[in-house]
């Protein structure tokens, strides 16, 4: 029945978006740490979540999403003066993390907007199929 | 009788099946809306309800499953999906609508119900003929 196929769907999309909040939370989180690796310290690096197409079954062209893989954000590391800082090189610079407030809370508004669209649907086909098992009475 | 029965309730059944169908394809675009390089999908209506009127064949459409079952008429319809074809303002080759795709669901829904409500009549007359 394909009405119960919704409820994959839209499963795996909310799915999908609440890991995209919870990384955008942790990237807002950890603006300002830093991360001890190798004997050395790093600042930490913005992580994006790449979402993709997970059909229903193999040559299906309709299906849910699931997240293909959370990359590290490619854009350059801040580099900011301030001799007085512990971590400071011997010009004076630090190097900040590349975690961008804005467009963290942009990607945060838009995948609490789609998950809030995916319970919508939720409840929908939900009516739908309630109503249909109470067709004879 | 039941083969006249299956005749009245048929079509409904049908249509009900292709709105389910087209509800679960929407509720994928909605779904895929952040999706990089997802198409949007639609079904052709016309072209799926055409194919639901011109089905000569009124036999109770079953499936074979097993070589000992018996001879059923397998007429199930297959419905294709095609593309949508809009102009994409995303960069990421995403072409999804969202408030066309909200609208259409909307509207997908409230037609199934409609035909559940017809349906629901016809039953309700059956019963009212059965019981005198």
């Amino acid at each position: 029945m394909s009405l119960l196929n919704i409820f994959n769907i839209a499963g795996s999309a909310m799915n999908a978006q609440s890991q995209k909040i919870n990384t955008s939370a942790s990237n807002l989180a950890n603006i300002d740490s830093i991360i001890y690796k190798n004997g050395k310290f790093y600042p930490y690096i913005a992580k994006q979540v790449i979402l993709e197409f997970d059909a229903l079954n193999k040559n299906s062209k309709i299906g849910g999403v699931k997240v293909s893989k959370i990359v590290d954000d490619p854009s350059p590391m801040h580099l900011i003066y301030d001799p007085h800082h512990p971590m400071a090189d011997n010009k004076g610079y630090i190097l900040k993390s590349n975690v961008n407030p804005i467009t963290e809370m942009v990607s945060n508004i838009s995948a609490s907007r789609n998950y809030q669209a995916n319970i919508e649907v939720l409840k929908t086909a939900k009516s739908i199929i309630l109503k249909t098992l109470t067709i004879d009475e | 009788m039941f083969d006249k029965i299956n005749k009245i309730f048929d079509f409904s059944q049908n249509k009900l099946n292709l709105y389910a169908k087209r509800q679960e394809i929407l509720s994928s675009n909605i779904a895929n809306a952040d999706t990089p390089g997802y198409k949007a999908r639609d079904v052709d209506f016309k072209n799926e309800f055409n194919k639901i009127l011109n089905q000569k064949d009124n036999s109770i459409p079953l499936k074979k499953t097993s070589f000992k079952h018996l001879n059923g008429k397998n007429n199930f319809i297959l419905i294709k999906t095609i593309p949508i074809d809009k102009n994409q303002i995303k960069l990421d080759g995403n072409t999804v609508n969202m408030d066309r795709e909200r609208i259409a669901f909307m509207d997908n829904s409230l037609k199934y119900q409609s035909i559940l409500v017809y349906m629901k009549n016809e039953i309700k007359n059956i019963m009212r003929i059965l019981k005198g």
